[in-house]
């Protein structure tokens, strides 16, 4: 008899959420067939059996977590009754990571399960829109005077289609809050509702992963104001000669990467008993989707060009609003960046990535009068403020970095050899 | 009101108009001496005599030209199809000369003449006798395309077809004839074109149809409602013109429809149903619109095939549990 377990999609991954059974309990399941769809907390994953049987003793219903490791079902042969209980019903909720991947590992017979991709309706989309979410057209409708996001709607329907049901079901909620404008004062203004919002596995790794950094993290802050007139004329000519649209952020994600090369002691994570040193330079860039934040990662970003780094950023964005970006998309990053510019943000600070040493938050470049040899003139600048953990990053050494990366932008000729 | 059935309904009509109107005459085979065969004519030879009850030949295109001149003359001739499949030889009469008559004449000349008889599928009548017409000459200006689904609207429909000034396919369908309703017996009780009309109400879909396919769909929207299920059951009446304004506002309500007809899906009236309900209310539409339909081959003459090949009540039922995502 084959066990059904929850598996470790990540480093992070302590549980997950059981979206959805595709089979019932006593239902004959064959070989390669999806059982379940699992929601972790980057991505959804239908798991599929691996021998033909019965499926029995489903152990979490759908919305159930269940911790990574959990036999979440059975499949055997027909009749045949499991002595006990399904562990995942004792196994404590909130297992430690380090326990729990051993335990996954050992309760994994001999290719019980195997994970793959998702494959639903939606990926048959070209992907040009990819992340477009089905709804029918009255769901459309109702979703626009309730002021709801459709893409904070689960669909019910065929596909995935988000539905009549589904919007009634949902509460309006802003997560922007600035997206609609407010109507002007002395207008007869909506009574907003109060609502909850129940965490999904995303969010609620976001806030713990987040937490966890500015806590035992002692953050400090570092801003330069960088002169981006010639690498915003660079730019030009590169989408001009290549065809590639390289955004402003691809240049800086090339910029750091070569900075970080200098600069080891920033392309670094603290550990109990060591500083690691990285070496290879695998640069995470922050991509707002609609469930939250990801960071797919640019890897050897040092030994890309910028219009690799664009095109490959491009294709992770698009998969990660979609949630298809896979496990090793989105880990193993050494240094974020994470841009607000495209929003006219002037200036912010970031919080880093664990177990990154730092992080780089780029604002909007604009044009602004600066005195160039006793003469005020009109430049483009940008500014970049660099958090950094003070554990491996001293304040020297990030100010230094941030020379390095000084020379890269304000030269950025040097981005192209 | 008189309980009839609607072979009796129509045969009521014809006696009615006939009495009424001089000028009105039935032509057709087998109608006069045979009395039809369905009976629909029985006893009208023997009442109006041979000049106003005519025994054809079996050549509906000169039934149909014959009538066409009559027409333009003044006179109101029935011509009966002993069933639709055989107009289809008088075609280039009804579709070429007709329908259009009154539009090469600059509006001079009016063509008030009925073809009637019985279409659809029957019991073993094979691929050339089960046939349905309504989307065929529902395709054509010119021509009223009328399918009662009562006795009431039997009447009341042919009465209108009778008097009025245009040419007017009336397609009957044979498995309705001992159908019984009420049917008021004021002889100048008519009924309009261009009318359709709720039979049932319901909150949860909306089902539209005609002819036979109405009391299909009826019988689905009582099963649908034991399990809670309240289907807004529309009976088109005619094809052409076609009335969906109460369509649309249904739609508005259920947010789901789904549309019945008893023959090939390909370019048939539930498609073009469909898509004037997705144009016009589009965003009202909470799931795509349904099609119930028969099965795209030629009628199998062997029983059991013909059953698989025609829709069913479950049918019916089973598209609208798709359009509520119940499926």
């Amino acid at each position: 008899m084959g066990e059904i377990i929850m598996p470790k999609m990540g480093d992070a991954m302590t549980e997950g959420r059981v979206v959805r059974w595709h089979k019932k309990a006593g239902e004959k399941v064959t070989k390669g067939e999806a059982l379940l769809e699992i929601e972790t907390d980057k991505v959804n994953l239908d798991l599929e059996a691996e021998e033909d049987g019965i499926l029995d003793n489903i152990a979490f219903e759908a919305g159930a977590v269940a911790p990574v490791g959990a036999v979440l079902a059975t499949v055997g042969a027909p009749g045949a009754k499991r002595a006990e209980k399904p562990a995942a019903a004792v196994a404590p909720a909130a297992a430690p990571v380090a326990a729990a991947e051993p335990a996954a590992a050992a309760k994994k017979p001999s290719g019980e399960i195997s994970v793959h991709e998702k494959k639903t309706a939606e990926q048959e989309i070209p992907a040009g829109v990819a992340g477009r979410r089905r709804s029918s057209p009255l769901a459309r409708k109702m979703a626009a005077q309730k002021g709801i996001d459709l893409a904070l709607v689960a669909g019910s329907g065929p596909g995935g289609r988000i539905v009549a049901a589904d919007v009634e079901r949902t509460r309006p909620v802003s997560r922007t809050g600035a997206t609609a404008l407010a109507p002007a004062p002395g207008s007869r203004l909506p009574v907003l509702e109060a609502k909850v919002v129940p965490l999904t596995a995303m969010r609620r790794t976001i806030a713990k992963r987040l937490a966890e950094s500015i806590g035992p993290v002692p953050h400090f802050f570092l801003t330069v104001d960088l002169d981006v007139t010639k690498l915003l004329q660079q730019r030009e000519q590169v989408i001009e000669i290549t065809g590639v649209k390289a955004s402003v952020n691809d240049f800086i994600v090339r910029a750091v990467a070569l900075a970080l090369r200098s600069h080891p002691l920033v392309n670094a994570s603290f550990g109990d008993e060591a500083i690691t040193l990285h070496g290879d330079v695998h640069i995470g860039v922050a991509v707002a989707t609609p469930e939250g934040l990801l960071t797919p990662v640019i890897r050897n970003a040092d030994r890309k060009s910028v219009t690799d780094i664009a095109t490959e950023v491009r294709a992770l964005a698009e998969k990660a609003r979609s949630r298809k970006l896979l496990p090793d998309e989105y880990q193993g990053s050494t240094f974020t960046i994470s841009n607000l510019g495209m929003f006219g943000v002037e200036e912010f600070t970031a919080i880093i990535n664990p177990p990154n040493a730092a992080i780089l938050a780029v604002g909007a470049a604009a044009q602004r009068p600066v005195v160039d040899a006793g003469q005020v003139v009109v430049r483009d600048r940008m500014k970049v403020t660099m958090s950094c953990d003070h554990r491996v990053v001293d304040g020297a050494v990030g100010a230094d970095f941030l020379r390095t990366l000084r020379q890269y932008v304000e030269q950025p000729l040097r981005l192209l050899i | 009101m008189s309980e009839l059935t609607y072979r009796d309904a129509i045969h009521r009509a014809l006696v009615e108009e006939m009495d009424r109107d001089p000028n009105v005459l039935i032509m057709g085979e087998d109608i006069g001496v045979y009395e039809g065969t369905f009976r629909i004519t029985a006893g009208l030879l023997k009442k109006y005599g041979a000049n106003r009850v005519i025994d054809t030949p079996i050549a509906e295109a000169g039934m149909v030209g014959t009538a066409i001149g009559m027409a333009m003359l003044g006179l109101r001739p029935i011509v009966e199809m002993m069933t639709f499949n055989f107009a289809l030889v008088a075609a280039d009469q009804i579709l070429n000369h007709a329908a259009k008559i009154r539009y090469f004449s600059g509006g001079q000349v009016d063509m008030p003449m009925v073809i009637r008889g019985p279409q659809g599928a029957g019991v073993q009548l094979s691929a050339q006798h089960s046939q349905s017409f309504e989307a065929f000459y529902g395709h054509f200006p010119g021509l009223i395309v009328a399918t009662p689904a009562t006795p009431a609207d039997a009447k009341g429909m042919l009465k209108s077809a009778i008097r009025g000034k245009d040419p007017v396919i009336f397609l009957e369908n044979a498995a309705l004839y001992g159908m019984k309703g009420e049917v008021p017996d004021d002889p100048d009780a008519v009924e309009p074109f261009g009318v359709s009309r709720v039979v049932r109400e319901g909150a949860h879909v909306t089902i539209v149809s005609y002819s036979r396919m109405l009391v299909l769909s009826l019988a689905a929207a009582a099963k649908l409602a034991e399990e809670g299920i309240e289907a807004e059951v529309i009976d088109l009446r005619t094809i052409r013109p076609l009335d969906l304004d109460p369509v649309y506002q249904s739609v508005r309500k259920t947010h789901r429809a789904v549309v019945v007809q008893e023959q090939w899906k390909p370019f048939g009236a539930a498609g073009e149903i469909a898509a004037s309900i997705t144009e016009t209310v589009f965003d009202e539409l909470d799931a795509p619109v349904e099609r119930v339909t028969g099965e795209d081959v030629p009628m199998p003459y062997a029983r059991n095939l013909e059953l698989l090949a025609v829709p069913h009540e479950e049918h019916v039922i089973a598209a609208v549990k798709r359009a509520l995502y119940r499926d």
